[in-house]
């Protein structure tokens, strides 16, 4: 049985992890061609990946944050948003172990508009990460019965 | 089970909505052709920007009058740069400008440089600062290759990089 608190948690959880990837994912829908340039810049995938990357990318984000918020589709859509946190800190630590300093285009495709370094950029998304964790420990954990 | 048919779900959700919408919109990305970079826009080339050759450049720098500019990407300035340059790659000049926007505007004389003689980034880059509003802006067109054939050193720490 969950308390009270808990449960508001959770719910503060999902909302958080929810609203920031429906954000991050309405400016890169708008502006593919520039989505597909930040993607490039990363170095990391294939040019033949790009276009698909920066077409299905930021819809994955937006379905999957918005069946966050909805609290459908809880497990999947937290298993997802927090594989893709974790794809992008391995993409921002790849380029910070090269050496390059690259627009993470994480919540804009305007060029030049992130701030700060790509270190802080990566303990953000580390701290992302947090509340993925406890939405999937609360699945694993307390649904356990319904698990498959 | 269940969780691996919810990724599944979204997955293909989001998939077959990006295709439509893609299909649909004005500006959509070509799913048959691969990413190509977009040449940037850039200013047209005027010819009465000023060049300095090696021995006038090496003076200047021994003098400390110029600010030395790169226009290589960043891959290439760390692989390898004329000691005191800083970075400001044609392909993110707005984002690097901002950076060294105090640097640029403090009186001093800016030279820009790139990779040889063929290379006209260093040209456009110093096209795009005079249009910026810098003052005094000259080309080194013998660029990083001319540098090293004077056997010149070079520099691999980040100059401005962040």
């Amino acid at each position: 049985m969950k308390s009270r608190a808990w449960r508001a948690i959770l719910l503060v959880c999902r909302l958080i992890l929810g609203g920031v990837f429906v954000y991050a994912s309405v400016d890169k829908i708008v502006h593919p061609a520039a989505f597909a340039d930040i993607l490039n810049n990363y170095n990391l995938v294939p040019d033949w990946t790009i276009h698909l990357l920066a077409i299905w990318l930021p819809w994955i984000e937006l379905t999957a944050g918005l069946f966050l918020i909805a609290g459908v589709f809880v497990r999947g859509s937290a298993m997802v948003l927090g594989g893709l946190l974790l794809v992008f800190i391995a993409a921002l630590g790849v380029n910070l172990l090269r050496g390059f300093s690259i627009d993470c285009g994480c919540f804009t495709t305007t060029k030049g508009s992130h701030t700060g370094s790509m270190v802080g950029l990566i303990f953000r998304d580390l701290a992302l990460l947090v509340p993925a964790v406890l939405i999937l420990w609360d699945q694993w954990v307390h649904l356990r019965p319904q698990r498959d | 089970m269940r969780t691996c048919l919810e990724i599944l779900l979204i997955a293909v959700a989001s998939f077959v909505v990006a295709l439509g919408v893609n299909a649909l919109r004005d500006n959509g990305l070509s799913l048959s052709t691969a990413y190509q970079v977009q040449e940037p826009v850039l200013p047209e080339l005027t010819t009465d920007i000023p060049t300095v050759d090696l021995d006038t450049l090496k003076a200047l720098l021994q003098g400390d009058m110029v600010m030395l500019v790169d226009a290589r990407d960043d891959a290439e300035f760390l692989a390898g740069h004329i000691p005191g340059a800083r970075s400001l790659p044609l392909n993110r000049k707005e984002s690097a400008y901002d950076e060294l926007r105090d640097e640029l505007v403090s009186g001093r004389t800016v030279v820009t440089y790139c990779v040889d003689p063929g290379c006209l980034d260093s040209t456009y880059l110093a096209a795009w600062l005079l249009e910026m509003g810098v003052g005094d802006v000259m080309v080194y067109p013998g660029g990083i290759k001319g540098w090293q054939a004077g056997d010149q050193p070079v520099e691999r720490n980040r100059g401005g990089l962040k």
